[in-house]
């Protein structure tokens, strides 16, 4: 893990937490849990990006 | 776009997330004929999308686009197919719908579409010129001849 991946870690953070206030209205509007169809997306783009960088971990080419 | 670059898995992960969303919103429909309840006149355009089939269409498309989206095949190809259904969520929920949470989710969608069209159109860049001639599908192998957009064909 160098910079750059961590750089893109947070700022993915940073969009699930975006994606999370959208979808409950947290802060903006009356509170709805977080629904499945949010979960799964949330699930499945972290363990795509997680996987990306377990495959990537010795990777040199730039 | 270079692999060392955080934008390489910022855009990974929100076309894993855009696919994951497409998908599931596919397969709900496909398994349980879900149609979510919108008022006022938002409510009649898709109930008349349902009644003329084209709901169903969409929705299968999702399905699809999703898949192709998530499992990062023919993704460009996936997410033009996708943006006339996302121009249509972005508008109904925006200005039709216009309820706080759907103020938040008809610019999401776009943005979504909208990114990742721009994060992989550096592949289209060179068909994109004012004068293109037309090449059928199937001549797509001179593309990588020099000279694309000028009369390939004759050369």
């Amino acid at each position: 893990m160098d910079k750059n991946k961590w750089i893109a870690v947070a700022v993915c953070i940073g969009l699930t937490a975006a994606a999370y206030i959208g979808s409950t209205g947290l802060f903006y509007t009356d509170y709805r849990p977080i629904r499945n169809y949010d979960l799964v997306a949330f699930a499945g783009s972290w363990a795509g990006l997680i996987y990306m960088l377990v495959r990537d971990r010795n990777r040199k080419d730039r | 776009m270079a692999s060392a670059s955080p934008w390489y898995y910022i855009i990974h992960w929100l076309r894993l997330y855009f696919g994951a969303h497409l998908m599931f919103s596919g397969i709900r429909y496909a398994l349980t004929g879900y149609v979510p309840e919108i008022p006022g006149v938002g409510g009649e355009w898709v109930q008349a999308n349902a009644d003329i089939y084209l709901y169903q269409m969409i929705k299968y498309l999702e399905l699809i686009t999703g898949a192709m989206l998530f499992f990062n095949r023919f993704p460009l190809l996936a997410l033009i197919l996708e943006f006339p259904a996302t121009v249509n969520i972005f508008w109904l929920n925006t200005f039709i719908v216009a309820t706080p949470r759907q103020l938040f989710t008809g610019p999401q969608e776009l943005f979504l579409n909208g990114v990742l069209l721009l994060a992989y159109s550096g592949w289209m860049y060179a068909a994109v010129k004012p004068k293109l001639e037309p090449l059928w599908l199937w001549d797509g192998g001179m593309t990588y001849k020099p000279g694309i957009g000028d009369r390939i064909i004759n050369k």
